[in-house]
C-alpha cells in the first residue's frame, strides 16, 4: 500500500462581516493556530444574508421604512465581494511559505427562493472575474430547503452546489428534516456539513442545541457515511481542536470509527475536488496543477502522476514503446 | 488472572494568543515558555479533567474513566504531558481532555491538543522527541535571514530556544504516587 501524505481539511472559517483591522487580525490568529494543530487545507467563508442580494420591487419599496431604504442604497454587493477577494489574496501571500493552502467559499442564506434572482448566476458564471471554489447553501426555512429538491427550480440544475449547512447554535425553526428530502439532495453529490465549534459555547445552551441538531442531521443522512463532512465554523481561535479531539466528540454523538474517519478525510476532499474542478477545468475532464491532492512519491516512481486527484501517466514516450511490440497471442478467426 | 491493559495519552497545552502580535514569534506565543504558570500543574489538570467528564458523561462515566487514571509526566516549559488510563475507557478521557477550556475558572483560555495514543509509554517518548526536533527545525528556519517569510528575529528568542533544548535533554521523571482528587 502506498503511504498517503497527511491531509486535514477545515472548510469553514468565517470571514468577518465588518472588515477592519481588529477582525482581520483575529482571522489571521485563527489560521496560525490551525497550523499548530496540523491542518493543511482551509476554506475561508463569505456569508451572504438575504438582505445583501435581494433587490425589492417598487411596491415593496413603498412599504419599507426610510431606514431600511437607506441601508439598501448604501450597501453594494460587488464592492463587498471585491474587498473579500483582495483580503484573500493578501492572506494567500502571507501563508504561501507555510503548509496551509487556502480556498474561497461562499454560503448563501435562503429564506424565500423567489428572492434569489440571479445571484447564483452572478457568483458562478465562467465570465465572472472572481469565482468561488466552493458554493454552499444555508436554508433558514422549509422553503429554502425545498429549493434544493425542486427540479423545476431556477437554480437547482443550472448551478452546481457543493455543500448544505445549517445553523447549529439555534434550533431549526419550523422545519423537520426527512429521509426523502435529504436522500434526494445527497444523491446529487451535495455534502451535508456539521459545525462543531458551538459545543464549546455555553451561552444560550448552544452546546445542547448542537447535540440535538447534529443527531437529527446524522439520522436523516443514513449515519452520514458518504454524505457528511465536519468543519469548525470557529469565530475565535479558542474553539479549534485537533483531529483526535474531534473524533472523540463524534464518538460521543454515537458514531462508529469507520464513519467518522470518512467524515474527516475523504468526504471533504471529494467536495473540494468537485468545486475546484468546476473552476479550473473544461467540463470537469481536463485540468492541470496539484491543488487538491498531495504528491505521492511511490506512485511517481512507477511512472504515474497524481493530477487533481486522478492518477495520470507521466512518461508517455516510454509507454508508447511497450504498446508497439507485436502481440504474442494470435487472434482466432 | 489477566493483566490490566493500559493506554497512554500524549498531549500538549496550547495558549492561543488573544491579542494580535507580530507573526514572527507565533510558535512561542502558543507555548509560552517564559510565562509563570503557577495555576497549571498535574493536580489541577486532573481535577479539571474529572470535572469535564462528570459534566458530559455523568458519574457512571467518571467512575469508569477513573479506574487507573494517573498523570505520568508533565513539563510546564514545553507544556507536554503523558496520561495513563485504562484501555477500555480511554475515549472518555480523551473527550474530557478535549472539552477543557480553562483551569480554575481562569480568564485565559487554553486548548488541550491530544497528539498521540499508544499502548506503551516508550513509543510515546520516542514520538515526543521526534516531534520536538521538528519544532526546533521550524524555529531555526524562522530565524534565518533569507527565508521566504522575509523577516529577522532578535536575540531574545534564541534564549527561549536554548531553554527548549535544555528541557529536551532531561530524562522523564515518573511520579510514583497517583494524584488524588481534592
Amino acid at each position: 500500500m502506498a503511504k498517503s501524505q497527511h491531509m486535514q481539511c477545515d472548510l469553514n472559517i468565517p470571514f468577518p462581516k465588518i472588515v477592519n483591522k481588529e477582525n482581520l487580525d483575529k482571522l489571521e490568529l485563527i489560521l496560525h493556530t490551525l497550523i499548530e494543530l496540523n491542518y493543511t487545507h482551509v476554506a475561508i467563508n463569505k456569508q451572504l444574508s438575504p438582505k445583501m442580494y435581494y433587490t425589492p420591487s417598487k411596491k415593496q419599496k413603498q412599504q419599507m421604512t426610510p431606514k431600511d431604504l437607506q441601508n439598501l442604497e448604501e450597501y453594494d454587493l460587488k464592492a463587498d465581494l471585491e474587498t473579500y477577494f483582495k483580503q484573500f489574496e493578501i492572506l494567500e501571500q502571507k501563508f504561501k511559505s507555510k503548509q496551509l493552502k487556502l480556498f474561497t467559499r461562499v454560503t448563501v442564506e435562503i429564506d424565500d427562493p423567489n428572492q434569489l434572482g440571479s445571484i447564483f448566476i452572478n457568483l458562478n458564471s465562467p465570465s465572472a472575474k472572481n469565482r468561488f471554489d466552493l458554493v454552499a447553501i444555508l436554508p433558514l426555512s422549509e422553503k429554502g430547503l425545498a429549493f434544493l429538491t425542486n427540479n423545476n427550480g431556477s437554480g437547482s440544475n443550472s448551478t452546481s452546489i457543493d455543500i448544505l449547512t445549517f445553523d447549529y447554535a439555534n434550533y431549526f425553526n419550523g422545519f423537520h428534516l426527512k429521509h426523502k428530502t435529504m436522500n434526494g439532495i445527497t444523491r446529487r453529490g451535495i455534502k451535508v456539513e456539521i459545525l462543531y465549534s458551538s459545543i464549546f459555547n455555553n451561552l444560550n445552551q448552544s452546546n445542547l442545541k448542537f447535540i440535538n441538531n447534529s443527531k437529527q442531521v446524522i439520522r436523516c443522512c443514513r449515519k452520514g457515511i458518504k454524505t457528511c463532512i465536519i468543519s469548525s465554523g470557529a469565530t475565535q481561535n479558542i474553539y479549534l481542536r485537533g483531529k483526535i479531539a474531534i473524533e472523540s466528540i463524534l464518538d460521543f454523538l454515537g458514531l462508529k470509527p469507520d464513519v467518522y474517519s470518512r467524515m474527516l478525510k475523504e468526504n471533504p476532499i471529494s467536495s473540494l475536488l468537485n468545486g475546484r474542478l468546476r473552476v479550473k477545468s473544461y467540463q470537469q475532464t481536463i485540468a492541470t496543477g496539484i491543488d487538491v491532492m498531495m504528491k505521492d512519491p511511490e506512485i511517481e516512481r512507477e511512472g504515474y502522476e497524481v493530477v487533481n486527484g486522478f492518477v495520470v501517466k507521466s512518461n508517455i514516450e516510454e509507454n508508447l514503446e511497450d504498446k508497439l511490440e507485436p502481440p504474442t497471442k494470435k487472434l482466432k478467426k | 488472572m489477566v493483566r490490566i491493559k493500559n493506554r497512554y495519552i500524549l498531549f500538549e497545552l496550547l495558549y492561543p494568543p488573544s491579542d494580535c502580535m507580530a507573526s514572527e514569534d507565533i510558535i512561542f506565543q502558543h507555548r509560552n515558555p517564559n510565562k509563570t504558570k503557577s495555576v497549571i500543574n498535574p493536580k489541577t489538570i486532573i481535577y479539571e479533567l474529572r470535572k469535564q467528564i462528570k459534566l458530559y458523561l455523568g458519574e457512571q462515566g467518571l467512575g469508569k474513566a477513573n479506574m487507573t487514571l494517573q498523570m505520568k509526566y508533565f513539563n510546564n516549559v514545553t507544556s507536554v504531558g503523558i496520561l495513563k488510563c485504562s484501555a477500555e475507557y480511554y475515549k472518555t478521557v480523551v473527550l474530557g481532555l478535549s472539552m477543557i477550556q480553562n483551569f480554575n475558572n481562569d480568564k485565559e483560555k487554553i486548548i488541550v491538543n491530544v497528539v498521540k495514543l499508544s499502548g506503551t509509554i516508550n513509543k510515546l517518548q520516542d514520538h515526543s522527541i521526534k516531534r520536538n526536533k521538528e519544532l526546533i527545525k521550524r524555529i531555526q528556519f524562522q530565524t534565518q535571514t533569507n527565508n521566504n517569510l522575509g523577516y529577522y528575529l532578535e536575540q531574545k528568542q534564541s534564549e527561549q530556544l536554548s531553554q527548549f533544548l535544555s528541557e529536551e535533554n532531561k530524562q522523564i521523571h515518573v511520579a510514583d504516587e497517583p494524584v488524588e482528587m481534592e
